[in-house]
């Protein structure tokens, strides 16, 4: 990295080359390659997947794991397998970008509110808590039966709930650094509010939130799952494990692979992202081995 | 013409004065030392001029702070800002843990540089690395880009110190610089802290609880006690000569005082908490020469007479608040 680039100061680019993955523990270095791997199976699908995922094949419907099927069909002829890879795409896509907003949000809220203190720190920590008052899968449902169910309700709905993890936990950290050493001595140099939250204290007590914004993708796929399966999510025919689970439930007697393939493609993705959060949080010195 | 007059500055904590009617002279290119026990009122005195009290615990309740003929104590926070780091710089007695640990050390001396003078990022860093080769850090290029924590305690002060006068103030605030240091960085970083005011005309407040960083580095001496200015002068005069049984006391107990294998000497008792200073001189529970008038009359600050010996030259501005005050040989 060359020093003109960091004098910049971009506190991103720094996070990220100070994971230095070179010397990187087991399980960070176990869920990257799960991820990593997710992520190239999600660009390549189309490229990868043996069959169309959502063209009908009926004489070939319902056979179990065979080698021109090795996950299946489903009682339309579709290859599960191909259905998966191409599923790997839509539960990716709601765990970035199910995780992005709220944690933005949340992170910005929860540092101004910790900084500001006073009222807007009541007011937004009340907030908090009414949100946090409602179990969060009724809340999201409700969001989305107002609006209209489809992944963009999905997000929006997150973007409401799921601040308010990332603001109780910014806020926290933000009201501890507020008096610490370093931080007086950047207003001794004259720094403004602004400066001070958002150059020193933010990128201080960043990580927490990241390692957290990594087992929350977990819960963000999971409840996505769970959400589409309930069919508020992403509609049939397209392939989204939830969606796969929901309509292999009527054959789960006689066709178990309908089923079982999406629901360990899941726990793989969660698995995957837990150890990444481990991992993180190992490296960034959050919690002992 | 002087840089800094502070006059008569007292800070509250609630009704309570933690620091009362403390006065100040400081000349471009003087250092001037405030010394005195740990709670006697020096950092946060420090922390006043800044206008860095904990907001809603401490504020100046009285007496002004004139620093080139303006009165900081009226200022507002958006015109604070641009006194501090420009006009006055700081430094503390942690350097590890006053400087950001995630940013890279040329960045923090930068981005006060970007941030008041608008500098471009390339000339702000051509200053960091001017600055860090000033306060001799060696390969100062390449220095630029490690963090605090690749640094040692004393090339961290030295980092500090950069960064304080990296907007080249006039007046630097040295709040125990040396006191986190080992003893042999302590006096490399105090001669470079001489250095720099030889070399850019620096005016240094240097706060220390330490007699012997006083003795080499300070033009004058402000020895504050329980909130109170107990004696101020020059620092020849104050070590040969101190007029304040405080002052004395204080000297008796450096180790270097006192005879090789003798116990060293203590001021006996505790310094006063600011919830029960007592009345009449402060100093009288623990003074040797306490006297009836002292628990019941507050000494002024007067000035006093150089002891008639030399080569001690009287100096304007010797003061001292005691009801006995008079020159005494120091024990050395």
């Amino acid at each position: 990295m060359s020093i003109d680039a960091l004098s910049r100061g971009s506190w991103l680019a720094r996070g990220i080359g100070a994971l230095g993955l070179g010397r990187a523990n087991l399980n960070l270095r176990l869920g990257l390659v799960i991820v990593v791997g997710w992520v190239l199976v999600a660009i390549f699908a189309p490229w990868i997947a043996p069959y169309d995922p959502i063209a009908h094949n009926l004489p070939e419907k319902l056979q179990g794991p065979n080698l021109l099927h090795p996950f299946g069909s489903d009682n339309f002829g579709r290859d599960i397998l191909s259905r998966v890879m191409h599923g790997a795409r839509i539960d990716l896509q709601m765990g970035i970008i199910g995780v992005l907003f709220p944690f933005l949000i949340g992170t910005t809220l929860g540092a101004i509110a910790g900084y500001a203190g006073g009222w807007a720190d009541t007011m937004l920590m009340r907030i908090v808590d009414v949100v946090l008052a409602f179990p969060f899968l009724v809340l999201m449902l409700a969001i989305i039966a107002i609006l209209q169910p489809g992944l963009t309700s999905f997000y929006i709905a997150l973007a409401l709930v799921g601040w308010v993890s990332y603001a109780r936990l910014v806020r926290a950290q933000v009201l501890v650094l507020k008096t610490s050493d370093f931080v007086t001595a950047a207003r001794s140099l004259g720094f403004g509010p602004l400066r001070i939250l958002f150059r020193h204290i933010l990128p201080n007590c960043i990580a927490g939130s990241i390692v957290f914004s990594m087992s929350d993708v977990v819960l963000v796929v999971l409840s996505g799952s769970a959400i589409s399966y309930l069919g508020f999510g992403v509609q049939p025919p397209i392939a989204e494990w939830g969606v796969m689970i929901a309509e292999g439930q009527n054959f789960i007697t006689t066709a178990w692979w309908i089923t079982t393939f999406p629901g360990l493609a899941i726990v793989l993705m969660a698995f995957g992202f837990s150890l990444l959060a481990d991992g993180l949080a190992e490296r960034f010195g959050l919690r002992q081995s | 013409m002087s840089l800094l007059a502070v006059r008569n500055l007292s800070i509250a904590a609630g009704s309570r004065l933690l620091v009362e009617d403390v006065d100040l002279d400081l000349a471009e290119g003087e250092v001037l030392g405030l010394v005195g026990e740990s709670g006697s009122g020096k950092t946060v005195t420090c922390r006043a001029l800044m206008r860095l009290l904990p907001e809603g615990q401490l504020r100046i309740a009285s007496g002004s702070i004139d620093l080139r003929g303006r009165d900081l104590a009226k200022l507002s926070e958006a015109e604070m800002r641009k006194v501090r780091g420009v006009e006055i710089g700081m430094i503390f007695q942690n350097p590890s843990s006053h400087l950001d640990p995630v940013m890279r050390i040329g960045d923090q001396i930068a981005e006060s540089v970007r941030y008041h003078e608008g500098a471009n990022p390339k000339d702000a860093q051509a200053r960091a690395i001017d600055l860090l080769r000033q306060v001799g850090i060696p390969d100062p290029a390449r220095r630029i880009a490690a963090y605090p924590h690749e640094f040692s305690g004393g090339m961290r002060q030295r980092a500090m110190i950069a960064v304080a006068l990296a907007c080249r103030p006039k007046l630097l605030i040295a709040d125990e610089p040396t006191t986190a240091l080992d003893v042999t960085v302590q006096a490399q970083v105090l001669r470079l802290l001489l250095d720099l005011r030889d070399r850019l005309g620096l005016a240094i407040l240097l706060v220390t609880h330490n007699l012997g960083v006083v003795a080499q580095t300070c033009d004058s001496l402000a020895v504050m006690y329980a909130g109170r200015v107990m004696e101020r002068g020059s620092k020849r005069d104050l070590l040969r000569a101190p007029a304040h049984p405080y002052t004395e006391a204080l000297l008796k107990c450096q180790p270097g005082a006192a005879r090789p294998a003798a116990q060293l000497p203590a001021i006996p008792g505790q310094p006063p908490m600011a919830s029960a200073f007592p009345d009449g001189c402060r100093f009288h529970p623990r003074c040797p020469r306490a006297a009836d008038i002292c628990r019941r009359e507050r000494p002024a600050l007067l000035p006093v007479e150089a002891l008639p010996v030399k080569p001690l030259s009287v100096k304007a501005g010797r003061v001292a608040a005691c009801h006995f005050a008079a020159p005494m040989r120091a024990a050395s």
